[in-house]
C-alpha cells in the first residue's frame, strides 16, 4: 500500500539531497557529482537560507549535505547552524580531510547535525586507489577527532566489488570509531559511468549482500540496495525508487533534478532561482511524470511488487532509456532458486 | 489510574501526552507521515489516527479524544484508536507529560 501512496509523490520530499558546492580539494574516481572546482555561481548565503526557509515551510524531515566537499564553503557553519535554528536535520557527507579540532568543536555544539565520513576500503590501498593518494589517512584522522566530540557518526562506503571483499573488515571498523556503517551503491552517474563496468559488484556478491544486509540491519544503506529485496524479505526501507516521489536533488547553482544520480537534462526540474523550491517540487513536469511512471519490462514479473524495478538511474545510464529494468536485477536466476 | 482495559494496552487514560520532540509530523494527502528522526524511521498515519493524534496533542487525554472519536460503532473505534496510541507511545512517538 505504500508504494502506491509514495509513488504518486508527497507534499514534501522526507529528505533531499543538497549539493552545496561543486569544490573538492579530492578527485574521487567514481564522484556522483564530477567536482573539483567551485562553481562561479553557487548559491550564496542569503539564497541558501531563504531555500531553509523553504524546507522549513515544508517541513522537509532532513537534508544530506553534499558536493563537493562541504567544509570547503567557507560559510559552511552558517548554513549548519541556520538549518539546525530552524528544526531540519543536517546530515553532512565529508571526505574528512578539511576537519579541525576547532571545526569539529562548532559540529558538536549544533544538534541534529551528524556527519558521515567517506571510506571506500580498509586500507589505504584499497581506499586511495579511488579516493587518491593520502585519503585514506586524513579519513581516519578525522574519524578518531570526530569521535572523541562524540559527534554522531556514520562511515560511508560506496561497494565496490573491491570494497565488497572487506564487508565485515568495514563493519568492525565503524565500530571502532563508534559510527554507523552506511553502505552506497555505486551508481553508473557522473564520473561513475565511466567506473562501471569496472567496479560494480558482481550477481554473486549483490546476492550475498544481501543475506548480509538482512544479518546486519543495524547497518544503513539509504535504501540503496531495495533491488535485492527481490531476493526475498524486503529490506528495510521504502522499497521503491523515490525520485521525484519522496527525494530530489538540488545543485550547488539551484537547479533542482530527481535525484542526485540523475543529473542529466532529462531530470531537470527548475531552478531555485527563478521558481520557489515548493513550486518546483509540486508542479515541475518532470516530477509529475515520474509520479506516474512505471518500469514497463517489469510489469510482468512475479516480483515487481519486491523491487518495483529498481533504481531508475542505474537503469537509464546502463541501458540508455527508461522502461527497464535495474541492470543488476536478481531476478531471473532467484526465480529459478524458489521454484527449484 | 485508569488504564485501557485491552490487552497488553499500557496508555492511561486519564494522562495527558505530547509529541515526543524526537518526531516530526506532517499532514499528507493519505493522512500524516511522522519521522522520528534518531532512528530515522518512518511512519504512515490513517486520518483517524491523525484526528486522534491532534486532539491528544491540543492537551485531550486519550479518554477525551476516544469520547469525541467517530465514524465506527463506538466499541470498535474506540479500541481501535487505544491500540494506536497505544502503538505511538511504545514506539516512542507520544511522550507522557
Ligand atoms: S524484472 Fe524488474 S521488477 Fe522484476 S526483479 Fe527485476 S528489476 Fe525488479
Ligand atoms: S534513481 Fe536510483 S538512486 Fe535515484 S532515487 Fe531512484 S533508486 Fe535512488
Amino acid at each position: 500500500m505504500n508504494y502506491e501512496l509514495l509513488r504518486q509523490g508527497l507534499e514534501a520530499p522526507i529528505c533531499l539531497t543538497w549539493e552545496i558546492t561543486y569544490g573538492c580539494n579530492l578527485h574521487c574516481t567514481h564522484c556522483l557529482s564530477s567536482s573539483g572546482k567551485r562553481a562561479d555561481n553557487e548559491l550564496s548565503l542569503e539564497e541558501s537560507k531563504h531555500l531553509l526557509d523553504e524546507f522549513a515551510e515544508m517541513q522537509v524531515f532532513y537534508i544530506n549535505i553534499g558536493g563537493g566537499e562541504p567544509f570547503i564553503r567557507p560559510d559552511f557553519f552558517n548554513i549548519a547552524e541556520y538549518s539546525v535554528q530552524k528544526g531540519i536535520g543536517f546530515h553532512v557527507s565529508t571526505n574528512g580531510t578539511l576537519l579541525s579540532e576547532k571545526s569539529v568543536r562548532r559540529i558538536a555544539a549544533l544538534p541534529g547535525l551528524r556527519v558521515q565520513v567517506s571510506l571506500d576500503g580498509v586500507d589505504e590501498a584499497t581506499n586511495d586507489a579511488i579516493r587518491g593518494r593520502g585519503s585514506y589517512r586524513k579519513a581516519m584522522q578525522a574519524l578518531a577527532l570526530l569521535q572523541r566530540h562524540s559527534i554522531d557518526l556514520s562511515i560511508n562506503c560506496v561497494l565496490t566489488r573491491f570494497s565488497f571483499l572487506q564487508l565485515d573488515a568495514l563493519y568492525e571498523l565503524a565500530r571502532t570509531y563508534g559510527a554507523r556503517l552506511r553502505l552506497s551503491r555505486l551508481r553508473p552517474s557522473g564520473r561513475g559511468k565511466e567506473r562501471w563496468d569496472l567496479l560494480h559488484p558482481t550477481r554473486e556478491q549483490n546476492v550475498h549482500l544481501y543475506y548480509w544486509l538482512r544479518e546486519h540491519p543495524e547497518v544503513v544503506t539509504g535504501d540503496s540496495f531495495f533491488f535485492l529485496s527481490a531476493l526475498g524479505p524486503q529490506l528495510d526501507g521504502l522499497g521503491m525508487c523515490g525520485a521525484g516521489r519522496v527525494t530530489c536533488c538540488i545543485t550547488p547553482t539551484g537547479d533542482v533534478y530527481a535525484c542526485p544520480f540523475l543529473l542529466s537534462p532529462q531530470f531537470w526540474a527548475g531552478n531555485v532561482r527563478e521558481q520557489p523550491f515548493s513550486v518546483i517540487w509540486r508542479d515541475s513536469p518532470v516530477f509529475q511524470q515520474l509520479r506516474q511512471y512505471e518500469v514497463e519490462a517489469c510489469q510482468s514479473c512475479l516480483l515487481f511488487h519486491s523491487c518495483h524495478g529498481g533504481c531508475i538511474a542505474a537503469s537509464f545510464y546502463v541501458t540508455g532509456a527508461l522502461g527497464n529494468p535495474d541492470p543488476e536485477c536478481v531476478a531471473i536466476t532467484s526465480l529459478n532458486e524458489r521454484t527449484a | 489510574m485508569q488504564a485501557a482495559w485491552q490487552a497488553g494496552v499500557i496508555v492511561q487514560l486519564d494522562h495527558r501526552y505530547r509529541l515526543s520532540p524526537k518526531v516530526k509530523l506532517r499532514r499528507e494527502r493519505f493522512g500524516a507521515l511522522l519521522y522520528e528522526w534518531e532512528r530515522g524511521h518512518l511512519y504512515f498515519l490513517s486520518p483517524p489516527l491523525v484526528a486522534a493524534l491532534s486532539e491528544l496533542i491540543q492537551g485531550k487525554t486519550p479518554g477525551e479524544v476516544l469520547e469525541t472519536s467517530s465514524g465506527e460503532s463506538a466499541l470498535n473505534g474506540s479500541s481501535k484508536v487505544v491500540k494506536a496510541l497505544e502503538k505511538l507511545e511504545r514506539i516512542g512517538v507520544i511522550d507522557e507529560l
